[in-house]
């Protein structure tokens, strides 16, 4: 897929999102489309004719596939999406989203084609995914284990544990995407630390720092995943600057749009941008 | 008396059997291997064990990471660390009903000199309440060797609960522990002593006291409390004149209550009569605490003939 079919698709994977959180009624609009450029770029994308991850969707429970955590389990709207768009399930199921007994739940559960990882509240995937790689090094296995988290995250206790344990361990099959996309409900920023100052931290615990320029560079996310599967010896973090709202201009950076749906009106001014600049 | 050992050291004895025969078993330890004499499966299986010192949070996510690739972790913390994590317990390890066995160390008061906060009274009612979980309690080392060879080879989450101190030996090699399912330890025909722990031993002693006044009371065993043996508390109620339930444990949510919910369920009158932990926990030697608290065969004892008397 080239980067012009990315974008395209990445448009798509935000649209199905925005709607099927406008149907259910309630989930995290804002919190969402702040990863889509990752998402698609990890699942779509590939460096040199080398896939960035490896899978199957006609078998989720393929032995040679590349492991993903989303931590920040809110943004799972956009999660559903890629894994629909990338044939896991069908699309048809997004338009249950949230629903009694439906297969998308309002956080990713195992049950789902696709998901690999139980999230539990912020800041668990982050264990979650240290659990993974330390049972594929016990094995001697080369797959990798992803691990999206918010920056919000970080406030939390247990992801420095983390942190420090996958340090430890030498886990460079452990690739961390911190989505920092800043304001949260209550507060106008979520790590009271610049990017550069996370760089220093993670380094100085024996991380490997990748740190980007955009969130929403496909194409600079997709150098940063190609250039963390080479490092070895360390646990890997990418630090991808994103902007919470990405793709609603009413939206974004507004942390008011962080958990709730679009109003009616709202996702027909978004289809009908949408529409005209194609 | 017989021979005392700790369950802690009876299981800690039986990781490595379990070890050897299920091979994607691996120990997660929350600092608790240093208070345990044997670290057997520690030298045999190196590779298997996991040391995440106190980061209790970080161990429950990543034990639950390995569960998800197929492994059987073991986890092991203090039961009052534990304690702490019901909600991170329920949502990562319950809710997708993961394969992972949660052993809680030093459980009850029997972390007594620590006082209060070290102390575990509320874990049972915490676990309990967990959707897929199953409770066990056991009451000596041919129990906690059973329920341990028991927990590894049943699939689903399990809450081992283990006293600190050591026990007298109530079974022998025979013991056949089944999930679901309550001992009686002792038959009596007017009474009955529902125990868990250590607190079954107290209570076949106090049933000898009261054989002495003439007072026949039954002890029963009822290490898995969740599930719970209905079938046998049912059956054990009826003709008996008071019940009593025995537990190191808060009053509310233990034993007791898991009994009580059978015999309401079941419409039987019989009255029950729980003896547990009332207030917070303080420092004290064991038995000094035990006693205070009436949780030893002279406080069940004067409480059950004194009952049976009125």
């Amino acid at each position: 897929m080239n980067l012009t079919e990315l974008r395209k698709l990445a448009e798509k994977i935000r649209l199905d999102a925005v709607i099927s959180i406008h149907r259910a009624g309630s989930g995290h609009t804002g919190a969402s489309m702040s990863i889509v450029e990752i998402l698609t770029a990890l699942y779509f994308g590939s460096v040199n004719g080398v896939k960035l991850m490896n899978f199957d969707p006609t078998k989720p429970q393929w032995e040679g596939r590349d492991y993903f955590a989303l931590s920040k389990g809110h943004s799972a709207p956009a999660l559903y999406s890629v894994l629909a768009n990338a044939g896991f399930f069908d699309i048809a199921e997004m338009g249950y989203l949230r629903d009694s007994g439906a297969l998308l739940q309002g956080y990713p559960s195992l049950k789902i084609p696709g998901v690999d990882a139980v999230c539990g509240v912020m800041g668990d995937g982050s264990s979650v995914a240290l659990g993974m790689a330390l049972s594929l090094k016990m094995s001697k296995e080369h797959n990798k284990v992803f691990c999206l988290v918010s920056d919000f995250e970080l406030q939390k206790g247990v992801f420095w544990e983390s942190v420090l344990y996958a340090a430890k361990h030498r886990l460079d099959n452990l690739i961390l995407i911190i989505d920092a996309n800043k304001p949260q409900i209550d507060l106008p920023y979520s790590v009271p630390v610049t990017m550069d100052m996370l760089r220093e931290k993670f380094e100085s615990f024996g991380w490997k720092a990748i740190p980007l320029f955009s969130g929403h560079d496909i194409e600079e996310v997709a150098y940063g995943i190609y250039r963390a599967r080479m490092i070895s010896r360390q646990p890997i973090v990418i630090i991808a600057p994103t902007v919470k709202g990405k793709g609603i201009p009413f939206a974004e950076n507004k942390g008011s749009y962080y958990g709730v749906p679009l109003s009616e009106a709202e996702v027909h001014e978004l289809m009908s941008n949408h529409t005209s600049n194609e | 008396m017989s021979e005392k050992i700790s369950v802690k050291a009876a299981f800690f004895e039986t990781l490595l059997e379990v070890g050897v025969k299920h091979r994607n078993i691996v120990v997660i330890n929350a600092d608790v291997f240093g208070s345990i004499k044997t670290d057997r499966f520690l030298h045999t299986f190196s590779d298997r064990h996991f040391d995440f010192g106190v980061s209790l949070d970080c161990a429950i996510g990543a034990a639950c990471g390995m569960a998800v690739r197929g492994k059987v972790p073991i986890l092991c913390a203090t039961a009052a660390q534990l304690s702490g994590c019901g909600t991170k317990i329920a949502n990562l390890v319950a809710l997708p009903n993961l394969n992972l066995k949660i052993v809680g160390v030093n459980s009850g008061l029997s972390s007594s000199e620590d006082g209060a906060c070290a102390q575990a009274i509320s874990d049972i009612a915490l676990m309990r309440a967990i959707p897929n979980m199953k409770v066990y309690c056991p009451a000596d080392y041919w129990e906690a060797k059973r329920a341990a060879i028991g927990m590894a080879d049943d699939f689903g989450p399990v809450y081992l609960r283990l006293h600190r101190s050591g026990v007298p030996i109530i079974y022998d090699e025979n013991y056949r522990f089944v999930s679901g399912k309550g001992t009686v330890v002792r038959e009596g025909s007017e009474v009955a002593i529902f125990a868990i722990g250590p607190m079954v031993y107290e209570a076949i002693l106090a049933a000898e006291l009261l054989a002495k006044e003439g007072v026949s009371a039954e002890v029963l065993d009822m290490c898995s409390i969740k599930p719970i043996d209905s079938e046998l508390i049912l059956k054990v109620a009826r003709g008996k004149k008071k019940l009593f339930t025995v537990e190191d444990h808060y009053v509310d949510g233990g034993l007791g209550s898991a009994i009580s919910e059978v015999l309401a369920g079941g419409g039987c009158g019989v009255p029950l009569k729980r003896i547990a932990v009332e207030k917070f926990g303080e420092s004290g030697k064991p038995e000094h605490l035990y006693g205070k608290m009436g949780l030893n065969a002279e406080g069940i004892y004067n409480l059950v003939f004194k009952s049976s008397m009125g």
